[in-house]
Parts: C-alpha cells; sequence; structure tokens
C-alpha cells in the first residue's frame, strides 16, 4: 500500500490505520496534528481510521511564525 | 492610564504581539521575547518527522508563557487554511487563529474573498478569528459583519519594512469600528510607524521582520514595546489637531515693551 507521508510516497503493508503509520514515522507521543486527503483528523481518531491506497497524510507541529 | 487589552476571555500584558520567524538565532529570540514582553507571539505549523525540529522550537517557547497565535502562513486557499487552522488548535489548545490566506505571491497580499469564506466557517467552527486583511473598508465590514470581534488590516507588504502606506485607509477602520478590537500586522519596520498605528487609536501591533532581523533585536523589540506604550499614552492623552497658522506657546500679556512703536 502507498501512503504519501508529508509530500513523500512511502509503502507499508496493508491493512493499516493512521495510528500505525505515525508510528512507524516515530511522532507518536510528539507534539503534532494531522490531516488526511486535506481533512483534519483529531488525535482521538488515529486508531479508527483505516487507511486507502494512495492516502496523502500530512503531520505537522509548532514552527517559527510571524 | 493605560488599561491593558481583553481578547476574549484573555487580557494582555502588552498591545505588542511578536513573530517568532527570522531570528538570527533560538537566543535571539528568546531575548527579544524576554525585552518585548510581547501580548501574544505568533507560531505557525510545518511538517514535523521524527528529527522533532518542531518540538525543539516549542520547547524554547513554552518557558516564555506568552499566549500563543498560531497562524495559518503560506495558504493559499480557504480549504488550506481551515484544516491548517483546526490542526493549530489542537497542536496550541486554542482557538485563537491568525487567518492569513494569500492571494498574491508578489506582494503577499491577502486574498479578501478568501478571507470571508474561510473566516465565516471557522467562527462557525467556534473559533476566535484574527483576519490578516487589506485595510479595505468593505471587507472590513463584511468580516464584522460575519462576527469577527478582531481586524488585522496591513500596514504595508509583509516583510517591507515600509511603515504605512495609507493611513487615511487605516484611520477610516478605527473611526468606522469603535468598538472592535484593531491590529496593524505587517510592513512595520521602525518603532515609529508603531507609535503612529498606536497614536491612530489602534489597539495593538503585530510585527516580526523588524525586530528579528534588526541589527540587535532584543534592543529593537525593547524599542518597539516603549513605543507602543507612548503611542497608546498618546492617544489617550489627546493628541492636539494640527492648524494651517502658528499659536504662540509663551502668552504675550505683560510682554516688556508690548505694543511700543
Amino acid at each position: 500500500m502507498n501512503i504519501i507521508i508529508n509530500g513523500q510516497p512511502k509503502s507499508f503493508t496493508a491493512p493499516l490505520n493512521l495510528y500505525d503509520v505515525l508510528a512507524q514515522e516515530e511522532v507518536i507521543g510528539m507534539m503534532i496534528a494531522v490531516a488526511r486527503n486535506g481533512t483534519f483528523v483529531p488525535k482521538d481518531d488515529y486508531a479508527h481510521i483505516a487507511l486507502e491506497d494512495g492516502d496523502d497524510i500530512e503531520i505537522v507541529a509548532p514552527m517559527q511564525g510571524g | 492610564m493605560t488599561k491593558p487589552l481583553t481578547i476574549g476571555d484573555s487580557i494582555l500584558k502588552s498591545r505588542l504581539f511578536l513573530g517568532t520567524a527570522g531570528y538570527p538565532s533560538p537566543q535571539a529570540l528568546g531575548e527579544s521575547i524576554e525585552a518585548a514582553r510581547p501580548g501574544l507571539i505568533t507560531v505557525s505549523l510545518r511538517r514535523e518527522s521524527k528529527a522533532g525540529k518542531g518540538q525543539n522550537f516549542w520547547n524554547i517557547l513554552k518557558s516564555f508563557d506568552v499566549p500563543i497565535l498560531p497562524n495559518t502562513a503560506g495558504c493559499h486557499t480557504p480549504e488550506e487554511a481551515i484544516t491548517t487552522a483546526e490542526m493549530a488548535r489542537e497542536v496550541f489548545e486554542t482557538s485563537r487563529i491568525k487567518l492569513e490566506i494569500i492571494g498574491d505571491q508578489y506582494t503577499i497580499q491577502p486574498d479578501p474573498f478568501g478571507l470571508v469564506e474561510a473566516t465565516e466557517a471557522l467562527l462557525k467552527k467556534g473559533f476566535e478569528v484574527y483576519p490578516y486583511m487589506t485595510d479595505d473598508l468593505v471587507l472590513a465590514e463584511r468580516l464584522v459583519d460575519l462576527g469577527c470581534k478582531i481586524l488585522m488590516p496591513w500596514g504595508a507588504p509583509i516583510g517591507s519594512g515600509r511603515g504605512l502606506n495609507n493611513p487615511y485607509a487605516l484611520k477610516q477602520l478605527r473611526e468606522r469600528f469603535p468598538n472592535i478590537t484593531l491590529v496593524v500586522d505587517a510592513g512595520i519596520g521602525a518603532p515609529s510607524h508603531a507609535a503612529q498605528v498606536m497614536e491612530m487609536g489602534y489597539d495593538a501591533v503585530l510585527l516580526n521582520t523588524a525586530v528579528a532581523k534588526a541589527g540587535y533585536p532584543a534592543e529593537m523589540a525593547r524599542a518597539f514595546a516603549q513605543s507602543i506604550e507612548a503611542g497608546r499614552a498618546a492617544w489617550l492623552a489627546g493628541i492636539i489637531a494640527p492648524q494651517e497658522n502658528a499659536t504662540p506657546s509663551t502668552p504675550l500679556i505683560d510682554k516688556p515693551f508690548w505694543h511700543q512703536q
């Protein structure tokens, strides 16, 4: 299964939920937020979101801003 | 004489809102926050990896105990901005959002049409929207009609340091919206620009580049804090109206040699 993580295509073994991907990306426990295919996903839903081939995941964290 | 600025349930310690981008070092950022003692500090969201860059930045900021104003910088559509705002609310645990939707890449001018659309959606979702906008009066009316309590017109394009391109339009906004919190955001270069904003009766000034790119950021941060305080005090004290003709400040009554010709 191919998933795009922060603009980079990556391969994962299906079936897969959003929490699994975040765990494999080693960002669980960090101060992050996530969007799937352009839609915000609350953190309580990570484990309930089954991913599909081609899903586009954005993982963001605090950064400098004006 | 100057009362603290209250926005929503928050009583802010200062009328200077300070950005956190572009400083020469994390130390310079920290020293500038210490010197400015800002009422709000602005932050953004960017892609994160296991390297945890964003976590390190957050660890610096959270030690200052200054309320956070997340932005949607870099967004070009209402949809991007709305999703970014929702992510910011979860990360920073605040419903404040500086709503920024870029309409023109060259001037980074905010897109008024996208701004209205996204503002309406975010207000319905319970956000406290701080719209970064041009100084257009009709746009301001539309945003206030939607329920905005705060407006943030630009002084000049972001990072330009030009000061106030259109003081007339900014004064019009102040006169037309006496009960809306008005903040000039962007384009400020010198402390005198910030004082000019406050002398117009604006409620606060948001700036970043003028401090971050100064020769000595912390000293400039302090200078801005002082100018904003001075400008606010001057507005409250009542600035005299300019006149075409001279008026002697020293009384002429009993002046020696008076009328001796």
